[in-house]
């Protein structure tokens, strides 16, 4: 009963209703919260651990009271599977802002459901394809080989650096040269890093993980400015291309040429739309991820070691496409890093009234699962804060949790359409930077989430590199 | 009896499914992943002692490119 008064206070026009309409009963358990404001200090001070206790005090269905709703958390791969693997239409990325969306941004993936969402991923399909990314992959390891090299200049200095911001410097240009076939200027990187980061802000700032970037004109954190400068950034790749047809392939060529079922292109609006969506999701992520993994890497000696020793069955040669199948724990390191990334809250809108796990969800709620909490939930995870990648190379403990224990990407049909490509780049970085280079992380420092969209570390990721020596190889091999 | 549809167009050639079911999934040269048999989208039949194995598969397909029906 008290946690129907604190719902009736936060949101009575909407309490009322479902009252009216004998909806309001068996809803899920939670913390009570406040009268407006629910839990919100608590979810913003910090998601990921916040909603880990709720889920381990509350179980696999709870209620979570934020200001104006009562948002769903879910925490069982079973449900996992219910809302994002759906295909009828009861849960939704965008639910009733779709035509919105669509309106002032154009209709993008994220944003789309049904048909018209399955046509256009059918049409992006093939730029990630694992055929298409083996003819991108020598310029992205060219683009990676020699911007790491360059970090040469100051390793052994002992200058301290934050390599998850010299990791987005990597990121984004092989990111545009696979994209748009250009070399990007450092001034390009500097401000479509900024503008972009600002506008994935908006998109944290919908969940509640942070405030919204400055929406008043003027100022440098200013959302209509920078989504107004990478919007003209990527309608003039699109226009130079269209007035310099190339040749090869790359994945702007891809989309131009993508032709629906009936022979249309996609319009501009559209074009640009889901440009701007793949450069946000293309690259930050990869950054925040790789970053995380070689903080963590750090914790566990041997599993670091087996990574040296992985990457030097190479032989001092850059990695190649047919070498990701080999380099099977720099993979594993990267899952690790993903898990214990995670992520507070993937949500999807209610259609139209569910049940989940024996509750009633009523249409118009917020339901999501905290990626953190599913990832470090005991009955899939052993010693789950512990960094272990072996958990993803020994069948039997993989073959043991249900598939949808682990969710870095997503799952279902929204399931992210470029997670291929962050492999690839994830597993190419890793491998060349520990060909060369050793990192030393201050034993004392800790990484903590940074409450943006990618949940990157806060501070970023404060490292000495140091040259490998054939000492440091423990046997004869010579150094990269 | 339950049936499998894979719609190629959405297929990521991963080839994370023909590992779990390499008599059932066919991933080659020829392109994206195709079902084992006359039809390569489906709908095929299932044996159930591939049931399990192909749910897994569905569940973990990067591009929900894999349905199974109920019939």
């Amino acid at each position: 009963m008290p946690n129907k008064l604190a719902n009736f206070s936060r949101n009575p026009i909407r309490e009322i209703r479902l009252g009216l309409t004998g909806r309001a009963s068996n809803r899920p358990p939670g913390p009570r919260g406040r009268a407006v404001t629910g839990v919100l200090r608590e979810y913003q001070g910090d998601p990921f651990t916040y909603l880990r206790t709720c889920a381990e005090e509350y179980g696999d269905v709870f209620s979570v009271p934020l200001p104006g709703m009562d948002v769903v958390c879910i925490n069982h791969p079973d449900h996992v599977g219910q809302i994002m693997a759906d295909n009828t239409g009861t849960f939704s990325m965008i639910g009733p802002f779709e035509s919105l969306a669509r309106t002032i941004i154009g209709a993008s993936i994220p944003y789309m459901e049904g048909e018209p969402f399955r046509r256009r991923r059918r049409l992006i399909t093939p730029m990630f394809r694992n055929s298409s990314l083996a003819g991108l992959s020598p310029a992205i390891v060219d683009e990676f080989t020699h911007r790491i090299d360059a970090w040469s200049r100051w390793a052994d200095e002992g200058t301290t650096v934050d390599l998850q911001h010299k990791i987005a410097w990597l990121t984004m240009p092989a990111f545009m040269r696979a994209m748009f076939g250009i070399t990007v200027t450092d001034d390009e990187i500097h401000q479509l890093d900024l503008d972009i980061r600002t506008v994935m802000k908006m998109m944290s700032a919908a969940v509640l993980i942070n405030k919204p970037p400055n929406l008043r004109p003027g100022g440098r954190d200013n959302l209509w400015r920078a989504y107004r400068r990478t919007r003209r950034w990527i309608k003039t790749q699109i226009e130079r291309r269209l007035a310099n047809p190339i040749d090869g392939v790359d994945l702007l060529q891809v989309l131009l040429d993508a032709r629906d079922e009936d022979g249309n292109p996609l319009s501009r609006k559209d074009l640009v739309a889901e440009l701007m969506i793949l450069i946000g999701g293309g690259y930050e992520t990869v950054v925040a991820s790789t970053a995380w993994t070689l903080a963590l890497l750090r914790d566990n000696p041997a599993a670091l070691q087996r990574l040296y020793d992985e990457v030097d069955a190479l032989d001092g040669q850059a990695p190649t496409y047919a070498d990701l199948e080999r380099l099977t724990w720099v993979k594993a390191c990267f899952d690790e890093g993903q898990r214990m990334q995670g992520h507070p809250f993937h949500p999807r809108i209610t259609m139209r009234d569910s049940e989940i796990g024996g509750y009633r969800i009523p249409k118009g709620t917020i339901v999501g699962v905290s990626v953190y909490a599913l990832h470090r939930d005991r009955r899939w995870w052993q010693d789950p804060d512990a960094f272990d990648p072996s958990r993803f190379t020994d069948p039997e403990i993989a073959s043991a949790r249900p598939s949808l224990a682990y969710i870095p990407f997503g799952a279902g049909p929204h399931r992210c359409i470029g997670s291929q490509m962050g492999y690839m780049n994830a597993i190419f970085i890793l491998t060349l930077l520990h060909q060369r280079y050793h990192l030393d992380i201050d034993p004392a420092w800790r990484p903590t989430h940074a409450s943006t969209f990618s949940c990157t570390i806060e501070g970023g990721l404060p490292v000495r590199l140091r040259h490998r020596q054939t000492a440091d190889l423990g046997d004869a091999r010579q150094p990269v | 009896m339950t049936t499998i549809r894979v719609d190629r167009d959405l297929c990521l050639e991963t080839g994370q499914c023909a590992r779990i079911l390499p008599g059932l999934f066919v991933l080659d040269d020829a392109g994206p992943v195709r079902l084992a048999g006359d039809q390569p989208s489906g709908p095929a039949a299932l044996s159930s002692a591939d049931l399990k194995q192909a749910h897994h598969a569905a569940a973990t397909c990067p591009s929900a490119a894999i349905t199974l029906e109920e019939q």
